[in-house]
């Protein structure tokens, strides 16, 4: 999280364009800005599981990071209207995905998917004249674990938020190796631009520290709704 | 316990997108109005610092669908949501604090 928030500011405020492709070390909850970190998560269970929480500076919803490729795009330059933005940036996800042989399409306002299921949830912010675009594509889903470390409102509807999870979320099926390099191909053909790799600089290393210590690694931050 | 005091939990399905707003509102039964509200949910808004000067504008406010969905607009005014609109919160608040009078 730090190093997205610190690439929307130190490059998409500058006015570049940056993707970054990744996964996690191990399981982790993010939650949206305006989520309650109680309301939303078995914070208990969480910890017993050693599954981080944190809060995103994006909205939206709970997301459980587990088998995925995990994408974060700022730019400086980007359609001013939040449907279009998300539109032209959810395509380089789904030219991605047909580099893999897989028929997906945009489904507003945040979601990919493929035969009617998501396949992809995404969740914008835009700060300092930037955009900060999250998204997940799932490789493969456990919805029982999921549900196990997120609350429903009742143990009653579990069985049937299961159900209606597994009929409406689908992993791709594909490697994160596979899914990477899709990921960067269907950027080129979107943006109709080549891709330059890049490393953080000591600069860059130094400033993702210093706004993890004073947001990421704050449980205040996390629990401040 | 204060009896003028009541703390009430409610989840909202908006039609909007898709998107759950939960309302957590402590008002009096007495007047009627609202002491404090929280916001929250997987709702987009845009920018996001708008959600705290909504619910600070809407203390005060009386649980009444005209006069929450005047506040609503006022203070999201600039604002772009995505999850819901002021008519569709004046519901939800409504719904939390036991229905329209």
């Amino acid at each position: 999280m730090a190093v997205d928030e610190c690439l929307l500011y130190r490059y998409g405020a500058a006015g570049d364009t940056v993707l970054r492709i990744y996964g996690w070390s191990r399981p982790c909850i993010t939650i949206g800005y305006f989520q309650g970190v109680r309301e939303e998560v078995n914070l208990e269970r969480c910890e017993h599981s050693r599954v981080d929480v944190v809060r995103r500076i994006t909205g939206g919803g709970a997301v459980f990071h587990d088998m995925e490729v995990t994408y974060s795009l700022v730019a400086g330059r980007f359609p001013l209207d939040i449907m279009a933005s998300y539109r032209s940036i959810c395509d380089m996800v789904v030219l991605g995905l047909g580099r893999m042989g897989l028929d997906a399409s945009f489904s507003p306002l945040n979601d990919v998917t493929i035969n009617g299921k998501k396949v992809c949830g995404n969740a914008q912010t835009r700060k300092g004249g930037a955009l900060l675009q999250h998204g997940t594509i799932l490789l493969d889903v456990d919805v029982k674990k999921m549900f196990s470390l997120l609350n429903v409102p009742t143990a009653k509807i579990r069985d049937k938020a299961i159900a209606d999870v597994k009929e409406r979320v689908a992993g791709i099926g594909r490697t994160f190796e596979q899914t990477a390099e899709a990921l960067k191909g269907g950027a080129q053909d979107a943006f109709g631009c080549e891709l330059d790799a890049m490393s953080l600089s000591r600069e860059d290393i130094a400033e993702c520290r210093r706004i993890m210590a004073a947001r990421y690694s704050q449980e205040s931050w996390t629990h401040r709704r | 316990m204060d009896p003028d005091r009541d703390g009430t939990v409610v989840t909202a399905h908006t039609a909007k997108l898709e998107k759950m707003v939960r309302i957590r509102l402590d008002y009096s039964r007495q007047s009627r109005t609202i002491r404090s509200i929280r916001i929250t949910g997987d709702f987009f808004m845009h920018p996001e610092d708008a959600i705290e000067g909504l619910e600070t504008g809407l203390r005060g406010a009386e649980l009444e669908r005209d006069a929450l969905r005047q506040r609503i607009s006022s203070a999201l005014a600039g604002t772009r949501c995505f999850g819901f609109d002021a008519e569709s919160l004046a519901g939800a608040i409504l719904d939390a604090g036991g229905g329209a009078p």
